[in-house]
């Protein structure tokens, strides 16, 4: 019996160290074996930048000592995006994450400076006629990264191909400004007559279809971009376009170097860019994160030298030793109503509705973060005139929170209809991310003490949401939108609509009249102030609800300076980034 | 047992083929499209051309048969979402690194499950067993996010800031994220296989204290058999054999891809396209990933099935399945 004890004890000894043994080694012989290699040789993974060494990371370079004796190292920054850019093809791609790359790998006619203002990008000479629908611009001397000369042509073939057929999948009502755009994506019109065109090859001349003052800010948008055609004939034609490192072109101050799916973008500096020289960083490494707590961790462990994060993560950061700053992101949140439904059909239901909102409460209590009680629907930071869109205009939204009043204007709304108030019953649509549902709880909430109506949520996938909305399957919806230009129209241009569109749209007659007027009007100041008044009566009509201007942390690592944020795209600049270490 | 196999093959294939109908259909009958937008502006020439570019315009039956041919034809499509890249290109490049994260995690669960379970079973209620019970019920109940932030959170971030403060070096042994070489592997290996071992060692366990109660293992002790040939032979071998058939399911599961853990350690793997392509309503991708995953799943059991055979000559198959 004892011996049979201690048996026992030896071979479940052992057996133990073996199988731990066995782990280990197992684990080693994985690493070497085929599955490794394949995905290396796969097609996406490219053979520039096989294996992490190869990329010199930030880390790398504070503490070997043996960068230190070399003559010049390279700079190199290290950045997060959360999805994969799926395309280098200005094209097609419209994802959020991927605007960052194309602020650095694609330069417009014009781009943005070390602040929001607008500065000459490839074209150091614009000129445009009295009434803004013809702007001829003069390029710079400057070349794409195969030594290639950027050309008036690239334009005449970049926007070309948004209309014509070139492409497959294309967004042209992007560029439907531009003459003849529509017509020839409808095939009413021959390609040729669009308006676009090469007076020689260094200067591109555009003919719009109606003033456009701000044309110089919608070409920092992708889908103005320049694209290089020789370049596409020579890698197999469109379709080919941005799918690898290798079938990528930039013309911007950086290019791709290297693109592991899912993994990692290397930017590198573009040797025929016309500004090279200052352009002090040589290598940006883009590292596709999705999780927000593993950019978090990577940014403190010194993998990254920029970081976005939310509210819950910065005690995180601050005890980590890092200052947690914020920036303005031009979102503003606000509820779309279904001007189908029985209740919101009355204007006082709308307006009852929105002095019922403590947004204070939003943003101090749901939020806690910067952003910033919405007086209007423009965003602070979208640009006016000399001053930005909301200096100009100040606050539009007349029904603030203001509970007795909410109740005096939900009293109208219920004699008029000729219902009760705890009759009045909907649902809120909102998408699922965590800011959303927060936001629609306390909605709920609050709607419920100031009015005693009740409120339903229904938290769906953003596909389901998307698809909600556009075949007016909802009562009210919650969302956020964000400028992809730096203009006011770019949000309330979302609000003209005619006697042919549905009817859960909003439609207003004066709206319309007054936003036409300024979309015409051609001077600067006015103009805005015009919009503004557009901009007033949606608020007044309460069309939309408006709730909160987002912000959005981020945090800079010590060694990183001149990392610019934006209120539009793109939302993160690293042009003026310099390094030290 | 060779008409055994062509009659699961045959089964197979028609699994294969209902699931493939089913998905199509399901599919499309949730609402929404892969050309919606956030804003809802988009114009009607460009909602029609976008519509018949991916033939989206045809009716639903008519787009299933043209489906079933393509794929008969193993063309399974260009993603919607992910433009210009086939699904097959998709499958091909991040199926190979979900698999590799998968079988180290196997390995890891099942050889540390094994063994947790002998020793449990073998050291029944004493500390051991009480060790590896802990262990069961934290793989069991913790979910596999929490596990990968802890492991970040210990041996990305405090052990590599320990490291650098005291060696003066700023070698990462266990990088936070990204999938390039063997230590980048170490933390999503265990981040995803903990659960595993807590499974593997509790069925161990009950299966040993099943065996070792049995009265071949009487007999073979009583005919003076050594402890370690009974061990081996006669007990472990036989406990083997329920933890086979849960192995084997859990290797359709594992292998494919872990939206969890591929996401928060920022792995290239397949798991997060199982989840985004329903999001964007990427019909061709879903499609092509179910069938992908179903005939991953009907290979593995029929695997399974047959190595039940062989480490349990006990089990005769005559035509009637388990």
């Amino acid at each position: 019996m004892k011996k049979t004890y201690r048996w026992k004890k030896v071979s479940t000894g052992i057996l133990a160290a073996v199988l731990l043994a066995s782990t280990l080694v197992g684990c080693g012989t994985t690493t070497g074996g085929n599955i490794a290699a394949d995905s290396a040789a796969s097609p996406s993974a490219n053979e520039t930048a096989s294996s992490a060494n190869e990329i010199a990371t930030p880390a790398n370079e504070i503490a070997s000592p043996d960068n230190e004796t070399e003559t010049k190292a390279e700079a190199v920054i290290s950045v997060a995006i959360g999805a994969d850019p799926s395309s280098f093809d200005p094209a097609i791609s419209l994802g959020g994450a991927l605007m960052y790359i194309f602020g650095l790998t694609q330069e417009s006619l014009t781009r943005f400076g070390d602040d929001q203002q607008l500065v000459d990008g490839l074209a150091d000479k614009i000129e445009h006629n009295e009434d803004f629908t013809e702007w001829t611009f003069t390029l710079r001397d400057s070349g794409w990264n195969n030594g290639d000369s950027v050309t008036a042509d690239d334009w005449v073939y970049g926007i070309g191909r948004l209309v014509d057929g070139t492409t497959d999948v294309a967004f042209p009502d992007f560029v439907y400004e531009i003459k003849n755009a529509r017509a020839i994506f409808a095939k009413e019109a021959d390609a040729s007559t669009l308006g676009v065109t090469a007076v020689d090859e260094k200067t591109v001349k555009f003919t719009l279809e109606y003033p456009v003052p701000y044309f110089e800010k919608l070409l920092t948008h992708c889908q103005h971009f320049g694209v290089n055609r020789s370049f596409v004939a020579s890698i197999g034609g469109d379709v080919n376009y941005g799918t690898t490192a290798q079938t990528s072109l930039g013309n911007g101050p950086y290019y791709v170097d290297s693109w592991k799916t899912d993994n990692v973008v290397v930017l590198k500096k573009n040797p025929y860019y016309w500004n090279k020289d200052n352009i002090a960083v040589d290598q940006v490494n883009v590292y596709i994160i999705p999780d927000e707590s593993t950019q978090v961790n990577m940014f403190i462990n010194g993998e990254l030298d920029i970081v976005d994060f939310s509210a819950q993560r910065l005690s995180t950061i601050k005890s980590a030793g890092f200052d947690a700053q914020s920036y303005n992101n031009g979102r503003t949140a606000y509820l779309s109503y279904n001007f189908t439904n029985p209740y919101f059909v009355n204007k006082y239901i709308r307006q009852a509705i929105s002095s019922a909102i403590d947004r204070d409460s939003l943003v101090a209590g749901v939020l806690k973060n910067d952003s910033k009680v919405a007086d209007g629907f423009v965003p602070p930071g979208l640009s006016g005139a000399d001053s930005t869109f909301r200096d100009i205009v100040g606050g539009t939204l007349e029904y603030a929170y203001n509970p007795e009043r909410s109740r005096e204007l939900l009293k109208n709304g219920t004699d008029e209809l000729g219902i009760n108030a705890a009759d009045i019953n909907f649902t809120l649509l909102t998408s699922n991310t965590d800011e959303f549902k927060s936001i629609a709880g306390a909605l709920q909430q609050l709607l419920q003490n100031e009015l005693g109506i009740t409120v339903n949520i229904e938290t769906l996938d953003s596909g389901s949401v998307y698809a909600k909305r556009s075949s007016g399957d909802y009562d009210v919806y919650l969302t956020s939108w964000g400028a992809d230009y730096d203009d006011a129209t770019n949000f309330l241009g979302s609000y003209e609509h005619g006697d042919e569109a549905a009817d859960y749209l909003y439609k207003s007659e004066e709206f319309n009249t007054v936003y036409k007027a300024a979309v015409y009007t051609l001077d600067q100041k006015e103009r805005i102030a015009q919009l503004g008044e557009s901009e007033k009566i949606l608020l007044e009509d309460q069309g939309i609800t408006t709730l909160y201007y987002t912000a959005q942390y981020y945090a800079v690592s010590d060694r990183a300076s001149g990392v610019i944020r934006r209120a539009v795209v793109p939302y993160l600049d690293t042009y003026f980034v310099s390094v030290n270490d | 047992m060779k008409r055994y196999i062509l009659q699961r093959l045959g089964i197979a294939a028609i699994t294969i083929f209902v699931v493939i109908t089913l998905t199509f259909f399901l599919m499309h009958m949730i609402p929404g499209s892969p050309i919606a937008r956030e804003n809802a502006n988009m114009t009607e020439e460009v909602r029609a051309a976008l519509t018949s570019n991916y033939g989206l315009n045809k009716p639903l039956g008519e787009q299933y048969i043209i489906y079933i041919t393509n794929i008969l034809h193993g063309n399974f499509g260009t993603s919607i979402a992910y433009s210009n890249r086939s699904v097959t290109d998709i499958i091909k490049t991040a199926f190979p690194v979900s698999a590799d994260l998968g079988l180290r995690a196997l390995l890891i669960g099942v050889s540390l499950g094994v063994a947790l379970g002998i020793v449990s079973a073998l050291r029944h209620n004493k500390g051991w067993d009480r060790f590896a019970s802990v262990i069961a019920v934290i793989g069991i109940s913790v979910p596999s996010f929490i596990i990968g932030t802890l492991l970040q959170a210990a041996f990305g971030l405090w052990l590599s800031s320990w490291v650098k403060d005291i060696f003066h070096t700023s070698f990462q042994l266990f990088p936070i994220s990204r999938w390039e070489s063997f230590r980048y592997t170490i933390l999503p290996s265990f981040a995803l296989g903990i659960g595993s071992i807590a499974i593997i060692a509790r069925l161990m366990r009950s299966s040993m204290l099943d065996v070792i109660g049995q009265d071949y293992i009487k007999t073979a002790r009583s005919k003076g058999i050594s402890n370690t040939a009974i061990l081996w032979k006669h007990e472990v071998r036989n406990a083997l054999i329920p933890v086979v058939t849960v192995v084997g399911r859990m290797v359709g599961v594992i292998c494919t891809g872990s939206f969890v853990v591929e996401s928060l350690f920022a792995i290239p793997g397949l798991g997060k396209y199982y989840v985004n392509s329903v999001t964007a309503r990427d019909y061709t991708l879903t499609m092509g990933l179910t069938i992908f995953y179903a005939i991953f799943v009907v290979i593995s059991s029929l695997a399974v099935d047959i190595l039940y055979c062989v480490i349990d000559p006990r089990v005769r198959y005559t035509g009637v399945s388990k």
